[in-house]
């Protein structure tokens, strides 16, 4: 009985920490989720700063992320990994989106519940004035 | 010097004189010792004729044996929580919780839970081995008060956790919030406690009939 109960816990334990390394696997994994992480946060970014855009503007989103000197802050407008810039789309007065390369995209969409194109990275917000 | 000590003493001295046991028995009881005082008291010294009056063994407290149960103790304390840790969180990434705003999987915390396992599982085996093998040894072991001590901190701990557990169980059922979510991890917690209290009730037996 008691070695029933000591085997119990252990199995237990083992079976969590296999599972656990299969839901979030090595190294290299962890290394691409912090990064798309930051990818993500990025975009957040990029988000605040259109919508102020378009705050101070016209209510609508502005064309193009260049040449704002409105909402004057610190931006990040490129990937701090691969250097390359951001994509950004206006579909609208109010709807635009914002592409990253994610090195998981699917994880990240899950995860965070985004509306994000798996296959492209990119994630489509709408502004609401 | 401790009553106790000073009861063991006197105990000793009178068999050594040889009075007989329902005499010195009641002489402690109109002195105001308790009948299981007394008891405890008589039944630390051998019945066998001999004199002086040979002590039976008794339970000790020493240093050496603090290190090893203390250790198995928490060694037992950090799988015990950071399989609930992990289950938890994996719990969360498996099973969505309609109650919350975002998903609240943290993979930080179930990296961190996943070294801890690493490091406490083999260290809990390597310390029960061990502790098993001494206690084969030299039976004195078994009786070891520290033994006891730890055993019961442990009981009563698995105990509270069973008990907390339930009430939360029972509180989230009348409040209409049980979602698969919470019940999974209420049914981890439950099982954990239930087997730490299981192994502790068998430990704590073999050290009282040791």
């Amino acid at each position: 009985m008691r070695d029933l109960a000591k085997w119990g816990i252990i199995a237990i334990a083992v079976i969590a920490v296999v599972a656990g390394f299969i839901s979030v696997g090595g190294p290299q994994a962890a290394r691409q989720t912090r990064q798309d992480a930051t990818r993500l946060g990025d975009l957040n970014d990029i988000r605040s700063f259109v919508e102020c855009v378009a705050r101070a503007t016209d209510q609508s989103v502005p064309e193009s992320l260049e040449g704002q000197d409105i909402c004057n802050w610190e931006v990040p407008f490129r990937d701090p990994y691969s250097d390359v810039p951001y994509g950004y789309e206006k579909l609208s007065d109010t709807a635009y989106r914002l592409c990253a390369g994610f090195e998981n995209p699917q994880r990240m969409a899950t995860r965070y519940a985004l509306p994000m194109d798996i296959e492209t990275g990119c994630i489509t917000w709408t502004f609401q004035p | 010097m401790r009553p106790s000590d000073q009861l063991a003493e006197f105990v000793g001295n009178a068999l050594s004189q040889g009075k007989s046991r329902d005499d010195i028995s009641k002489a402690l009881e109109d002195a105001g010792w308790s009948e299981g005082e007394t008891r405890d008291a008589l039944a630390a010294w051998s019945e066998a004729d001999f004199a002086p009056p040979v002590p039976r063994p008794r339970a000790y407290v020493s240093a050496k044996e603090a290190f090893a149960y203390g250790l198995f103790f928490v060694s037992l304390g950090m799988i015990v929580w950071h399989t609930a840790a992990l289950g938890f969180e994996l719990i969360n990434l498996w099973i969505d919780d309609p109650n919350a705003d975002w998903n609240r999987f943290d993979e930080e915390m179930l990296r961190w839970s996943i070294a801890s396992l690493i490091v406490f599982v083999p260290l809990f085996l390597f310390l029960n081995l061990k502790v098993l093998a001494r206690a084969l040894q030299d039976p004195a072991h078994r009786r070891s008060a520290v033994r006891k001590w730890f055993g019961y901190v442990t009981l009563f701990l698995s105990a509270l956790a069973l008990a907390i557990d339930l009430i939360i169980a029972i509180s989230t059922f009348i409040g209409g919030d049980m979602t698969l979510n919470f019940l999974a991890k209420i049914l981890l917690v439950a099982v954990l406690s239930a087997l730490v209290l299981l192994y502790y009730r068998h430990e704590m037996e073999d050290a009282e009939n040791a």
